[in-house]
């Protein structure tokens, strides 16, 4: 168990898409496009972590670096088959959250 | 936020974050252009695409001129006599690059003159996702180095989706990620989505 203070600072990026997409499918199509736009290395930093129990079929929320927010919207520009659009970013799951309702 | 590259008629623009946009489409001739221009309500600009030098002369009067993937002596005479309002595709040449430098249109030279004629150079973020494996890490390359000519030497940049179809929308926060990436600050990067399009779109009004 790390400490609080010497966790890395992260962003929850809410995203949404056009059409049903299921779980698994997004999740393989967001991964893949990482690692040919940023590399091994690059996707190791971002420190990407999905969130599947806020998935509803088109609207999900991905965890990421604070310093890699940008990397991260522009893999969800570049992913071909689906139209992915970043919502917002927040600091906290709460507010992230609220803002997935709306 | 403007995103002045797309080729149709689109009400989804605020689902996409902006506050309008600008048509570009080729055309044969000005009556051509005229019966597109009425179509079109006053939301939208109306840009001309051009292939030819004659074209320039042809449609002066239209709200935006622009220039894709010139070659040298059209871009030279391009910006020597002020023919258009912007060029793209400045990374699309072929060929790999060379030792020492990228290999792109954009020198020292062209983005003087660029700078003195108000001429903007233009990002287009679908030739980037068009492009696949080793061809994209080319494109990036010469991104980077068009764009840190280009904040040196003060050419007005604008950052636009480039989509031709309804599935090539690209969303407003994308693009601002996009031009941070490309190692612009965040002013920097909201600038190339509003500076450039609200003087064009003034200089209509007027």
């Amino acid at each position: 168990m790390i400490e609080p203070v010497l966790r890395e600072k992260k962003r929850y990026i809410i995203f949404k898409i056009e059409g049903r997409v299921d779980y698994e499918t997004m999740k393989e199509k967001i991964f893949k496009e990482t690692f040919t736009f940023l590399g091994q290395k690059g996707a190791g930093e971002a420190g990407i972590i999905f969130l599947p129990e806020l998935w509803n079929g088109r609207r999900g929320i991905i965890r990421v670096k604070h310093k890699m927010v940008n990397e991260l919207k522009v893999v969800l520009g570049l992913i071909k088959d689906y139209n992915v659009k970043p919502i917002n970013t927040t600091g906290t799951l709460k507010k992230a959250k609220r803002l997935m309702e709306k | 936020m403007y995103d002045f590259s797309i080729g149709f008629k689109t009400e989804k623009l605020k689902d996409y974050g902006f506050k309008g946009a600008c048509v570009v489409k080729e055309f044969r001739n000005k009556q051509d252009y005229d019966a597109c221009r009425l179509e079109l309500n006053d939301e939208y600009l109306l840009g001309v695409r051009i292939n030819e030098l004659r074209q320039a002369r042809e449609f002066k009067n239209a709200d935006y001129i622009t220039i894709n993937n010139p070659s040298e002596k059209v871009f030279r005479r391009i910006l020597d006599n002020s023919l258009a309002d912007s060029v793209s595709g400045l990374e699309l040449i072929k060929g790999f690059d060379r030792l020492h430098y990228r290999k792109t249109l954009l020198n020292q030279v062209t983005a003087k003159l660029m700078s003195k004629h108000r001429i903007s150079m233009v990002l287009e973020f679908n030739n980037l996702k068009k492009a696949g494996g080793l061809w994209r890490a080319v494109i990036w390359g010469r991104m980077l180095q068009n764009t840190w000519i280009c904040i040196k030497k003060k050419v007005p940049i604008i950052i636009a989706s480039g989509a031709r179809k309804e599935n090539e929308l690209i969303h407003s926060e994308v693009l601002l990620a996009f031009g941070q990436l490309l190692r612009m600050n965040k002013g920097q990067a909201k600038k190339t989505l509003t500076y450039v399009q609200e003087k064009i779109k003034n200089r209509r009004q007027l």
